[in-house]
């Protein structure tokens, strides 16, 4: 390897770090800036859909009381069935005596059938999430094409080594 | 010297690489509504259009899809089979290990041959059922499906309002996952896969 090669791939890999650094840096500081309740790790919310569920709606009464349904992508809703009936709620189907969950893994607004809720229906909004997937590829989407006008720089704006200079410049 | 800068260059590469599949590897999420524990699947033992007869317990070793519906369905029911379609080529040779299931919610018109025939026409590999009222009713109440018959809702026929959710049984005979109609087709056949892999294990 020449000292032309060797010069142009200190300043490529220098310019990578310091680039590198500098989208990280970039990132991490808009994320800490913008950041809410889209960071949090995911959650679970377990609803218990005791015996005897389903005679109760049927009969004009109250089914178990459910919490605000807002969620953020990633969140789990498990539902238990006691009841000795199947039940429903929206996407999921839960045969009697039996667990069933679902992973909310898109971002979304439902409005499902319930038929636990005397309205047999209730809402479901489910937020996007910021994961560490979007810090990384927000790193490397600013430290790629810093890299690429640094590296551009750092080749124009001192000469490397053993290059000749252009014939047009030494009159 | 050069050798210290190819280290460099390979050690910033390989810290980003490092850092990238940290942020990426996750173990797979079923898209499904999932049963956890799985429960056995509900007995399902009926006729076939050509005379033998079908029972999934015997057909351990391999994962169904089953939807429930009629064949005078004017929506809800093509769009399903031809998403089922679309998951059988989606699941390439895998498929072959895999059943896909049509059992009728309108046995009054929908006979063994007539639910075969028109499954068929979506793919000639699924599987139509059908059977007399008092075989399908268990079956209907064991997977939750609701049905209701609107009597003469179109100058065709009557109309039957059903339940649209699929259900996915693995490989042991369980019943694993429930899908919402409209589920992206490419869910359920990562779903699949997912299945067949853990039943080879």
């Amino acid at each position: 390897m020449n000292r032309l090669t060797r010069a142009v791939l200190l300043r490529l890999a220098v310019t990578f770090v310091i680039s590198m650094i500098f989208g990280f840096a970039v990132s991490e500081i808009t994320y800490r800036l913008s950041r809410s309740d889209m960071e949090r790790i995911p959650e679970v919310l377990t609803i218990v859909v005791p015996a005897g569920t389903a005679d109760q709606i049927s009969q004009g009464q109250p089914g178990p009381q459910l919490p605000e349904m807002k969620f953020f992508e990633g969140d789990q809703i498990v539902v238990v069935n006691q009841d000795q009936v199947s039940h429903q709620l929206g996407p999921l189907w839960i045969p009697p005596g039996a667990t069933s969950s679902l992973t909310l893994d898109r971002p979304s607004q439902y409005n499902l059938s319930c038929s636990f809720q005397p309205t047999e229906t209730v809402g479901i909004d489910v937020q996007p999430r910021a994961k560490t997937s979007d810090r990384v590829v927000g790193a490397l989407a600013i430290g790629l094409p810093t890299w690429g006008l640094l590296a551009l720089y750092a080749m124009v704006a001192a000469p490397l080594p053993g290059k000749t200079p252009a014939a047009g410049s030494s009159a | 010297m050069q050798k210290n800068v190819i280290l460099a260059v390979i050690g910033a590469l390989a810290v980003v690489l490092l850092v990238w599949a940290a942020a990426f590897a996750r173990p797979y999420v079923l898209h499904g509504s999932e049963i956890d524990p799985p429960v056995p699947a509900p007995p399902i033992q009926l006729s076939r259009a050509d005379g033998s007869g079908f029972d999934l317990a015997a057909r351990q070793g391999r994962v169904a899809l089953i939807f429930f519906g009629y064949t005078s369905c004017p929506d809800i029911c093509p769009t399903t089979l031809a998403d089922m379609k679309r998951v059988k080529a989606g699941l390439g040779s895998q498929a072959e290990a895999a059943d896909f299931v049509f059992i009728t919610v309108d046995p009054q018109r929908d006979t063994p041959e007539h639910t075969q025939s028109y499954v068929a026409g979506f793919n000639p590999g699924f599987i139509g059922l059908s059977g007399t009222e008092d075989q399908l009713q268990p079956v209907w109440k064991a997977y939750g499906v609701f049905r209701e018959v609107q009597p003469g809702a179109t100058a065709l026929g009557y109309l039957v309002d059903h339940s649209t959710r699929s259900y996915l049984i693995d490989a042991d005979g369980n019943l694993r996952l429930t899908y919402a109609y409209g589920t992206p087709v490419e869910d359920i056949v990562k779903d699949i896969r997912y299945l067949l892999k853990e039943g080879e294990r």
